[in-house]
């Protein structure tokens, strides 16, 4: 009975990581296919759509949109977390601090269509108009929630004497934070800063609504699926993102956990 | 030299919300003093201290530290330092780096600022630890780092929040006696918090017995613990026996008290009135409680009574006395003296001649 449970276990384990992961997995395999067409089976190896997207100057004008967008994106989301959470983490517990938390994590559940049109009515009624701009504005606006979940989680075992120890011995409120409080909290605002600057490279939505006439990476792809000779490099692009991705998300939660061990609990 | 209000706090009270943690203290703490404030958990003594090093304000009142108000005096620029109760040691920073934090602001050279360091390290016997991490380190290490960091700076008071709490009884009595030793040879004022008598009575030049958020009683240990003028720190602090009894007469300063089991007995009223059938209450220490065989020469005060309990310590043996009046049972402690056990002189259930002095009661409010 035992045995046939396990085994029905893991049977239902197995189809659901192929659930999860072989259709991302497509990705990687067709963009080595000596084919224009995504159908198995596989006619042979190349790499030429790897070079082909390597050549394409649209993508390398939109990869440089994303990282235009993404970064300063990161730092904002980050930095504006930060204060939120030194605030809600702070010497003097602010109070009503849950339905404050409540507040900043509500963009998470507000759909992304209804905050695009949201700031796209915005911008436009504001005079401001649609730009690179108004992207990363929409951008900051849903990562900032994930940056704090990220710098909540370090906070949290922070030991509040710590900074109370550094003004004891003699440095100022802002010295304390940046003798004490930064250092030890900087892997998580590291893992914050990658969390978030992934987040905005591949956001497409808020990007599509709220864009000028420059498109960021995630548009340049759509953009692309219009013709299909194009789809293998749009792949291979495919592919060299996900690698990517998976690469930085791998470094932050590596970041955040290492951080969580040394936050100056001793228990 | 004697400066007896070195630290002078006035009517300190201290609200959190509808809380009043603090309830108009007033102390003063002379310099080079080792003052202990010693009270049960939630008593305020912990606030008060926090008070004292900046980490709280003050709903009313003023604390003055060397002649100075502190009121408007941020922490970091008091001259105060604190032992923090976890210790608060900086985990991304090595020993050397942690006890050198506060130095920064006296920009130091190179050589000075080592020298300083290594003097503190040698100080609290951790030379050669300057490399460690901080993840390092044991616990009683921890806790000396946490007092090099704070007196390296030379503060004129240092606090200490239950400093020896999380140490083990053994090195907990090491660092009693360590603290002690140093504070003596530094001559610094020590304020330090504790809920643990005995800590506070090893240390303390004079304690302060604190419940509610206020000071029941203060006092050197000899005074606190032998002439209680509370009913509260006779309870609290050590072992006691309690009798209730009334007020025959007032004399002078001295007292005719009619308590059960004891009798009527004489005690000094020091300084205080009393009228006639007030009901007061009695306080006798264990070890002030004498016990013999029944056959022994009578002295005056002396009643019988039956052993109920013994409690083997070790060095002494608690034995539980009821007598034929009833109520609590009286607690005698008898030292162990040589390798003849209480246990053979006075097996359970044998009776007991039990007699005390007059001048040991201490005469309390019931």
């Amino acid at each position: 009975m035992t045995r046939h449970g396990n085994r029905g276990l893991r049977l239902y384990t197995t189809l659901y990581l192929a659930f999860l992961y072989l259709p991302v997995l497509l990705l990687p395999i067709f963009s080595f296919n000596d084919s224009i067409y995504v159908a198995l089976p596989i006619k042979g190896l190349t790499l030429q759509w790897w070079s082909e997207m390597a050549a394409q100057t649209g993508m390398h004008t939109a990869l440089a949109n994303s990282l235009v967008v993404a970064v300063p994106v990161a730092f904002a989301s980050t930095s504006l977390g930060l204060v939120a959470v030194l605030a809600l983490f702070g010497r003097e517990r602010l109070p009503g601090a849950p339905l404050v938390t409540g507040l900043f994590t509500l963009p998470l559940v507000v759909p992304y269509i209804i905050l695009g049109i949201a700031l796209l009515i915005l911008f436009n009624r504001s005079g401001i108009g649609l730009s690179l701009f108004s992207v990363g504005f929409g951008h900051t606006l849903i990562c900032t929630p994930f940056a704090l979940f990220v710098l909540m989680s370090r906070f949290e075992g922070l030991d509040p004497s710590l900074a109370e120890a550094a003004l004891d011995l003699g440095e100022t409120p802002w010295m304390a934070f940046w003798r004490v409080t930064f250092p030890i909290v900087l892997p998580g605002v590291m893992a914050s800063l990658l969390l978030t600057f992934t987040i905005s490279f591949d956001e497409f939505l808020l990007a599509f609504f709220l864009t000028g006439n420059d498109s960021t990476l995630p548009l340049y792809i759509f953009s692309q699926l219009r013709f299909p000779a194009k789809l293998p490099a749009v792949l291979a692009l495919g592919s060299a993102i996900l690698l990517a991705t998976f690469a930085i998300v791998i470094v932050a939660e590596r970041l955040r956990r290492r951080g969580l061990g040394s936050t100056g609990n001793t228990d | 030299m004697i400066d007896p209000s070195f630290i002078s706090i006035q009517s300190v009270s201290k609200s959190f919300g509808s809380v009043r943690a603090v309830d108009s203290v007033t102390l003063d703490i002379a310099r080079g003093e080792f003052y202990g404030l010693l009270g049960p958990s939630g008593c305020g003594k912990t606030t008060l201290l926090r008070m004292l090093g900046g980490f709280e304000t003050a709903t009313s009142g003023e604390i003055y530290i060397d002649g100075q108000a502190m009121s408007r005096v941020p922490p970091h620029r008091r001259p105060v330092n604190m032992v923090f109760q976890n210790y608060a040691i900086f985990p991304h920073l090595n020993v050397f780096q942690n006890i050198a934090f506060g130095l920064r602001k006296e920009r130091l050279d190179k050589p000075e600022l080592t020298r300083r360091v290594d003097e503190a390290l040698a100080m609290i016997r951790l030379g050669g630890y300057g490399q460690r991490a901080a993840h390092e380190l044991s616990g009683g290490q921890r806790q000396r780092v946490a007092l090099a960091r704070a007196l390296v700076r030379r503060p004129k008071v240092l606090l200490l929040d239950e400093p020896l709490g999380a140490l083990d009884k053994k090195l907990r009595e090491h660092m009693q006696i360590e603290l002690r030793d140093l504070q003596r040879s530094l001559g610094i004022t020590f304020i330090l918090v504790t809920h643990d008598q005995e800590e506070a009575l090893t240390m303390s030049d004079r304690i302060a017995v604190m419940a509610d958020g206020r000071v029941i009683e203060e006092g050197p240990p000899v005074e606190l613990y032998a002439r209680p003028r509370t009913r509260f720190v006779a309870d609290f602090i050590g072992l006691m026996n309690f009798f209730e009894g009334r007020i025959e007469t007032q004399t002078g300063d001295r007292i005719i008290v009619d308590a059960s089991p004891l009798g009527r007995v004489e005690v000094e009223a020091r300084g205080r009135r009393f009228e006639a059938g007030q009901k007061v209450a009695l306080a006798l220490r264990p070890e002030c409680v004498h016990l013999q065989p029944l056959g022994s020469p009578a002295g005056a005060r002396a009643i019988v009574g039956t052993i109920d309990k013994l409690a083997y310590l070790g060095d002494r043996t608690l034995v539980h006395i009821v007598t034929k009046e009833g109520g609590r049972p009286v607690v005698a402690t008898m030292a162990r003296q040589d390798n003849a056990s209480a246990a053979t002189t006075f097996p359970e259930r044998s009776d007991v001649r039990v007699s005390w002095q007059d001048s040991n009661l201490n005469l309390l409010d019931a």
